[in-house]
């Protein structure tokens, strides 16, 4: 995507960089993971590998459109589609051999409607298992694809590199020390030595050397969503503009929202050097209210301000959910809190002090579990 | 009137939660919790998971050197118990 958007990076190693502390390694080119780059690696470490790569920030709103894109394009193939992250999807094309002339038929088939709706060239790997089609796809080039027949998923992994496993890194490790390089030196060890090794991870282990991959699909689940966007006549770069721009946006939302609660937010802005900046919010519990809403969008932009002035701001409520619970959050709240106040006078008249305390996060993220939380006597 | 503004603060007004609270264990030589007294019987207990150790604020006055296991005893559900490095003492915790 960044070599589509600047042709002149097309023959250098590029790193995409994480927005985040520690910047991280997002993605890199072929080039960069020639040179050891990978997935999660910090970028000092990164750039201590390949010194004359070119670092990008991340553009997570062209990422996440682009792949939806590639998810919806995958859909018309087969409604079940597994997207883990973004650029690795899982398609269940059981049943589907009758409609093509052979597996590469389809496999072609699944290249072109990627290339079709996002114009990125897809590796793909066809074969029995999750782990066995991904090892299939990592080795096919850009707009290639690999057909693994059924019956020879083990054969296919023997000469692979176990970094390819999909286990704890701790097992990986373990693995390297006990002179494992390939899957299929891991292969040839009997399930009980690899779970004398490695406990309950040992069974696992054995299965995806051997090919077999038992874990099931989860199909992606096109939620519903309402958004609304607009534009600035200049560029802006005050948080309180950002925030009144997000609460019209939100009220914008009320109608198409139609009572009902959502369970992700996604606020994106286009900033002034063209590249997109976004943050998702995903609750643990649907949230109806416009209050709440709008405090969550004034603590987003106040606590993770975009790195540049913007120029457009959309507002994403996506997973729509029935407002259960909310008639006691909106209709009771204010008699609920009255009679708390009540209770809590009445029990400090009758004991000298309040017993009913508010719980205030001091240190959430603190190891030491006392330094986390206190309780505040209520009226304190 | 004016109240006594140089009175001591109610500890009650403010408090921690999960407060550590003291327990009495045996362990083996290794340091691993063999046996723990619970209510009035010592009970033998069992690691559920594998110890891990909380190494804090080292750099200022007061340093925290725990070493948590989460161990089920024989009869009643799975509880937290740390051993303090610096005191030597065992304590039983919500984590």
């Amino acid at each position: 995507m960044e070599v589509q958007r600047q042709s002149a990076l097309a023959r250098r190693a590029l790193i995409v960089g994480d927005a985040e502390q520690p910047k991280r390694v997002l993605d890199c080119s072929f080039g960069a993971s020639s040179e050891g780059v990978r997935h999660g690696m910090t970028l000092r470490k990164a750039l201590g590998l390949c010194p004359e790569a070119v670092v990008l920030p991340p553009d997570p709103v062209l990422y996440r459109a682009r792949w939806e894109a590639v998810l919806d394009a995958l859909s018309t193939i087969s409604p079940d589609v597994e997207g883990e992250g973004l650029g690795r999807a899982y398609v269940n094309v059981g049943g589907l051999g009758s409609h093509y002339r052979d597996d590469e038929a389809l496999a072609s088939h699944i290249v072109e409607a990627v290339n079709e709706a996002s114009s990125l060239d897809a590796s793909v790997g066809l074969a029995n298992g999750k782990f066995p089609a991904f090892a299939a796809a990592t080795c096919s080039g850009p707009g290639e694809s690999q057909v693994v027949p059924a019956g020879s998923e083990g054969a296919f992994l023997s000469s692979l590199d176990v970094e390819l496993l999909p286990v704890d890194a701790e097992v990986l490790f373990r693995l390297r020390l006990l002179g494992l390089d390939k899957i299929g030196e891991v292969a040839a060890l009997s399930l009980p030595e690899l779970q004398s090794q490695f406990g309950f991870a040992g069974k696992r282990l054995w299965q995806l050397a051997n090919g077999i991959d038992e874990e099931p699909l989860r199909p992606h689940l096109f939620a519903e969503k309402v958004e609304a966007s607009l534009s600035f006549e200049a560029p802006v770069a005050g948080v309180d503009v950002m925030v009144a721009a997000a609460k019209q946006l939100l009220s914008r939302l009320r109608l198409s929202l139609r009572e009902r609660a959502a369970r992700e937010l996604v606020l994106q802005a286009e900033l002034t050097s063209g590249r997109g900046w976004e943050r998702r919010l995903v609750f643990r519990e649907a949230v109806s209210e416009n209050d709440r809403l709008a405090f969550l969008l004034r603590s987003t932009l106040t606590n993770f301000p975009p790195p540049q002035a913007v120029r457009s701001l959309s507002l994403r409520l996506s997973d729509l959910a029935g407002e259960t619970g909310k008639q006691l959050a909106l209709g009771q709240k204010g008699r609920l809190q009255r009679q708390i106040e009540e209770a809590t006078r009445q029990l400090k008249v009758r004991y000298g002090f309040s017993p009913i305390y508010h719980c205030v996060d001091v240190e959430p993220w603190s190891v030491i579990p006392e330094q986390r939380q206190m309780l505040v006597e209520s009226d304190a | 009137m004016v109240g006594n503004t140089r009175a001591a603060s109610d500890a009650r007004r403010i408090r921690r939660l999960k407060t550590p609270r003291g327990v009495e264990v045996e362990a083996g030589g290794d340091g691993t919790p063999l046996r723990l007294r619970l209510v009035r019987a010592w009970q033998d207990v069992s690691l559920v998971r594998r110890p891990w150790r909380v190494d804090q604020h080292w750099w200022r006055g007061e340093p925290v050197r725990r070493v948590y296991y989460r161990v089920a005893p024989e009869d009643g559900p799975p509880l937290t118990i740390y051993h303090d490095l610096i005191s030597g003492e065992w304590f039983r915790q919500e984590y």
